[in-house]
Formats: C-alpha cells, sequence, structure tokens
C-alpha cells in the first residue's frame, strides 16, 4: 500500500511556509487551515516538531501575543531566509508535479 | 542589571504547571523527559515546556486534554521534537555543570571535610566526582542519539567535547591531588571556596547565555491582543 505519510513529509514544510507568507499565524490556525485544504489528519500537535525544524533553520521567527481567549499564542512569521525557502519550494513543486503528471498522463495513454 | 529571562521563565512555567489538571501534567512531564534527552539548552528546553503548557492550557478550556491535541502515536511526537530541539552546545553542557546535584553535593562535603578535618576525604572525593562528572557527560551524550544521527555536526562536537573534558578531568584530578600532597593550605574550605567561584562564575555565564538566546527568541508575550477565533496555540 501507498505510504502517503512520506510524500506528505516533504511538502507540508513548504505549506507551512505558504500560509505564513500570507500573515503570522500561530499553530492552532495553521493545522486548521491545512486541514480545510485536505490534510485531514493534521493537529496542532503533529504541526509542533515541524514549526521547531522550522524556527532552528531560521526560517520562521516566534514570537508570544496575548490571546483573548486565554493563553498567549506563539505567532509564527516568515523570515527573509524563509521567504527564499518558499520561492525555492514552489519553483521545485511545479516543476515536479509537472513531471509527475505528465509521467501519469503517459501511462493512461497506453 | 537585566532580569534572569531562564529563571523568570521557569518560575512561570513551574506556577502554570500547578495550575493543570492531572492528566495534562503526566502529559506535559511525559513530553519533557524526551525533550531533556535532545537539548543542553535549558532555556530552550524551558521554552518547550511553555509550549506544552500553553497547548494544555487551551485543551482544557476546550474541555480536552493536551493528550489528545497532541494526537494518537505520541511517543513518535515526543522523539521528533526531541530531535527538532536546538540542541545547544557544549558550552551549554559545561556551563550548567554547577547546577547538577552532584556538584552542590561536593561543595556541602567540602564544607563538612573542612569541619572534620577530613581533608583527606575532601580530594579523595574530589578526585572520583571529576569522573563521575565525565561519566554524566558520557551519558548525556548516549541520550544524544536520537538526534545525532539528523544532526551530523553534533557527532563532531561530541567527539572533542569528550576529548577535551577528558582531558581536562585527567589535568584537574592530577593538579588537585598533587597539590594536595604539597600545599598544606589547599584544605577542604579552600576547595569549597574554589567551586563555589565556579557555581558563581557559571551562574552569571549562563545568566548572560541564556538571556542572549531570549532576545533571540523571546518567551515574554509582548504583540497585541489576537482574536481572530478562540482555537488553541
Amino acid at each position: 500500500m501507498f505510504d502517503r505519510s512520506q510524500l506528505r513529509k516533504g511538502t507540508l514544510e513548504g505549506c507551512i511556509l505558504q500560509i505564513i507568507a500570507r500573515a503570522p499565524s500561530y499553530g492552532y490556525a495553521i493545522a486548521a487551515t491545512l486541514r480545510q485544504s485536505g490534510f485531514a489528519d493534521i493537529t496542532e500537535g503533529t504541526l509542533y516538531p515541524l514549526l521547531l525544524r522550522l524556527e532552528r533553520k531560521g526560517l520562521v521567527a516566534a514570537s508570544y501575543r496575548a490571546s483573548p481567549a486565554g493563553p498567549s499564542r506563539k505567532y509564527y512569521a516568515l523570515t527573509p531566509a524563509g521567504r527564499q525557502t518558499l520561492a525555492d519550494f514552489t519553483a521545485a513543486w511545479r516543476e515536479t508535479a509537472a513531471a509527475v503528471q505528465q509521467v501519469l498522463a503517459d501511462g493512461k495513454e497506453e | 542589571m537585566r532580569p534572569n529571562e531562564y529563571a523568570q521563565l521557569k518560575k512561570e512555567n513551574d506556577r502554570r504547571f500547578q495550575a493543570l489538571t492531572g492528566p495534562d501534567c503526566h502529559t506535559v512531564e511525559d513530553v519533557m523527559y524526551s525533550v531533556r534527552k535532545g537539548s543542553w539548552n535549558l532555556y530552550e528546553v524551558e521554552r518547550v515546556r511553555k509550549d506544552m503548557i500553553d497547548m494544555a492550557q487551551a485543551a482544557e478550556q476546550q474541555g480536552t486534554t493536551l493528550a489528545k491535541a497532541l494526537g494518537p502515536d505520541r511517543q513518535a511526537l515526543y522523539d521528533e521534537i526531541a530531535r527538532e530541539i536546538d540542541p545547544g552546545s557544549f558550552a551549554d553542557y559545561f556551563w550548567a555543570l554547577s547546577t547538577r546535584p552532584l556538584y552542590l553535593l561536593h561543595i556541602a562535603l567540602a564544607v563538612w571535610g573542612g569541619f572534620m578535618g577530613q581533608d583527606g576525604v575532601t580530594a579523595a572525593v574530589l578526585a572520583l566526582c571529576l569522573p563521575c562528572l565525565l561519566l554524566g557527560y558520557l551519558m548525556a551524550c548516549g541520550q544524544r542519539r536520537i538526534w545525532i544521527s539528523r544532526w551530523p555536526r553534533a557527532r563532531r562536537e561530541m567527539w572533542i567535547g569528550a576529548l577535551s573534558l577528558a582531558a581536562a578531568t585527567c589535568i584537574i584530578t592530577a593538579v588537585i591531588w598533587i597539590q594536595f600532597q604539597r600545599l598544606p593550605r589547599l584544605t577542604s574550605f579552600v576547595i569549597a571556596a574554589l567551586e563555589l567561584l565556579f557555581y558563581i562564575v557559571s551562574y552569571f555565564v549562563r545568566r548572560a547565555r541564556y538571556n542572549r538566546a531570549a532576545a533571540r527568541r523571546p518567551w515574554r508575550g509582548g504583540g497585541e491582543a489576537a482574536g481572530e477565533d478562540t482555537g488553541a496555540q
């Protein structure tokens, strides 16, 4: 059976960067956006190590803001390095997606 | 002088941790058990603890638990967090040595040796303690195996650290032992004073390092309130 988690691992970081690029956001909201986009089983918890990694790599910067609903929220914003990585990811993804699409289309024609 | 950011963060975390429900306390402790194996940087460890407490509080407000918010495969998640946290450096380990119970125990033993007139006992204990610190370091290296495979630079740093500490252990132990035979003035009280001096120096070095880390990656909520929805973190 095809292991979707491996496919997802490589693409999720780029998707998170894209969501944060629109506006600084926090874990729960990022997870909700991803779920709405079709990543059905994403939770705030599963996202946390990825956000730690992005922060450690300097692609996102985190800051805490007060929340009217309870404890403070950790907001993530894109850094210049993150913006560059997102541009690289977007180009690489389009190229790969087009190539995969082509291969799959060729397979159907045969 | 700037406040000790690490101490304040830890105090704040301890206070908020007390307010969590029993199951969430257990979950936070489980996460931190794994996370502490992944980093020698106490500030970063405490920052993850703050995130977990924030998540737990938000989950409790929604009538659920942190365990549910973290998902079903929690042990794998904990290991992943341990791999992704900033691992810290050998300097972080070195300057945190004086926080270890063994170090404080030795100061107490040295003072006891001084009062009891047992300077020889103090020297012997000191000679034993330093290899124990080395052993502690090697054990910490073992705990880091999880993320060493993911971060090859750590392997090089680990060996440099292990070799330098081994050399320092041998030299310091030998010097103390020789000086102890030669200098009657090197009493238990002097050793205790020297160790206390190292304790104070390492406190201020740690404080400066963690304050710099806090300036780069702050833990305080300084921004405006956000009210897009009532979600968690």
